[in-house]
């Protein structure tokens, strides 16, 4: 096997990695951290409020993508959950709302 | 191979809402279907409901009523007209909700009528479906002989695994001649014989301690845990010297076939805490109680409240 076709290999390997694990959202010297977000879907009244590890509150006004101010620690857990229902009433639910913040990997 | 999203970081969080849309599946008032319905209803395995109407029906005395779902229309059936026999003996008046075995038959209760419906009765049923769509009635147990319960509410009923089944009276058992000089109500257990008779057993009388402290007239029925415990609640008694505000008890058996009462929360009367409940409790996984009180809360001696008890 050539040295040039291990050089690739290992580059190779390399940044498959570093794309699916390395800096996140906001990046110190000494810490990554990621954003957590997602979709709402279905919202037609006003007021609903997301809560973030009980501690990071998000208003949402519109249906799409939202995404919490603080960021978590690589390794931290999130755990979303409805802080206030919205009005006229509906029911709001939450899946994927809890877990363990890394980047997030597709395979393609 | 791996890639990382655009957007990056955690993204997978979803937020469905929905609006919650009441749909009418039944109106009562066609006579006989029955009126005025009061207790929950409960599915077999083909999705039909069934519950009970306290009034109404062919004899005015309350039916049992099956909705069968179609192409989005429901259909309502009478299963049984209560008073169809001289003097009620086969029930009146059915306040609470209906309970079904694994053969299908039904199980429920009336707070009127039975073999003693001279005084405050009621009675224990049974509905058993017979191919053609007809059902026939059994009084399993009449109240009202004394000490083996009575009342006005006649709770709905829970099976154990062994087939029995329990349920509480408002009335009946002892009597505190200030509190419930009528009876202050009973947990019974109704079991099942080797040739189909049932026999009623009264696990506790209410008002067994000074000033009810230990409780009286329950309106809700009980729940049964995984140790074979019984959990409810009484509209009244408790806190002594008040026996106003109602309590959340546990019956556990005990030796010798005898059942053992705690009293795990007596209401306060204040503003904070919620008084006399009328429903029971539910159990979560972790073992925590869960129920309403009617009054209590912010608007003491106003309006009804809800409130939430936790032990």
């Amino acid at each position: 096997m050539s040295r040039a076709f291990i050089l690739i290999l290992v580059l190779t390997v390399f940044l498959s990695f570093s794309a699916c694990g390395g800096s996140g959202g906001t990046t110190s010297p000494t810490e990554t951290t990621y954003t957590i977000g997602g979709v709402v879907s279905g919202l037609s009244g006003t007021g609903l409020m997301l809560q973030d590890n009980g501690i990071d509150s998000l208003q949402i006004s519109a249906n799409g993508n939202f995404t919490f101010e603080k960021p978590v620690a690589s390794g931290g857990t999130y755990n979303v959950t409805i802080q206030v229902e919205p009005h006229p009433v509906q029911l709001c639910l939450v899946t994927n709302g809890s877990g363990t913040a890394r980047r997030e990997c597709y395979e393609r | 191979m791996a890639a990382e999203r655009p957007d990056a970081n955690v993204t997978s969080v979803e937020v469905t809402c929905t609006t919650p849309v009441e749909q009418v599946l039944y109106s009562f008032g066609k006579q006989p279907d029955g009126n005025s319905p009061q207790a929950n209803l409960v599915f077999d395995g083909s999705g039909n409901l069934y519950g009970t109407a306290t009034e109404g029906g062919i004899y005015g005395e309350g039916t049992v009523f099956k909705l069968t779902p179609n192409k989005g229309q429901w259909t309502e059936t009478v299963l049984y007209s209560f008073c169809q026999l001289q003097n009620c003996v086969d029930g009146a008046t059915p306040r609470s909700g209906l309970v079904l075995d694994a053969a299908g038959n039904l199980y429920g209760t009336t707070s009127a009528g039975g073999a003693y419906s001279g005084s405050v009765g009621g009675v224990v049923f049974e509905l058993t479906p017979h191919p053609g769509g007809t059902w026939t009635e059994a009084v399993l147990h009449s109240f009202g002989n004394g000490k083996d319960g009575a009342g006005i509410f006649i709770s709905g009923l829970v099976f154990d695994s062994a087939g029995n089944l329990y349920g509480t009276t408002s009335g009946g058992g002892t009597t505190s001649r200030s509190i419930c000089p009528d009876g202050c109500g009973a947990v019974f257990e109704l079991s099942p014989g080797p040739n189909g008779q049932w026999t009623e057993k009264v696990l506790y009388e209410f008002c067994s301690q000074a000033d009810c402290a230990d409780g009286s007239q329950p309106l809700g029925g009980v729940t049964l845990d995984s140790s074979g415990n019984l959990y409810g609640t009484t509209n009244l008694g408790g806190t002594p010297a008040q026996h106003l505000y109602g309590t959340v008890f546990e019956l556990s058996p005990g030796e010798a076939g005898q059942w053992v009462e705690t009293v795990l929360y007596m209401f306060q009367g204040g503003t904070t805490d919620g008084t006399n409940p009328q429903a029971g409790v539910i159990l979560d996984k972790s073992g925590n109680l869960y129920g309403t009180t009617e009054l209590g809360y912010e608007t003491p001696g106003g309006d009804s409240t809800t409130g939430l008890c936790s032990s």
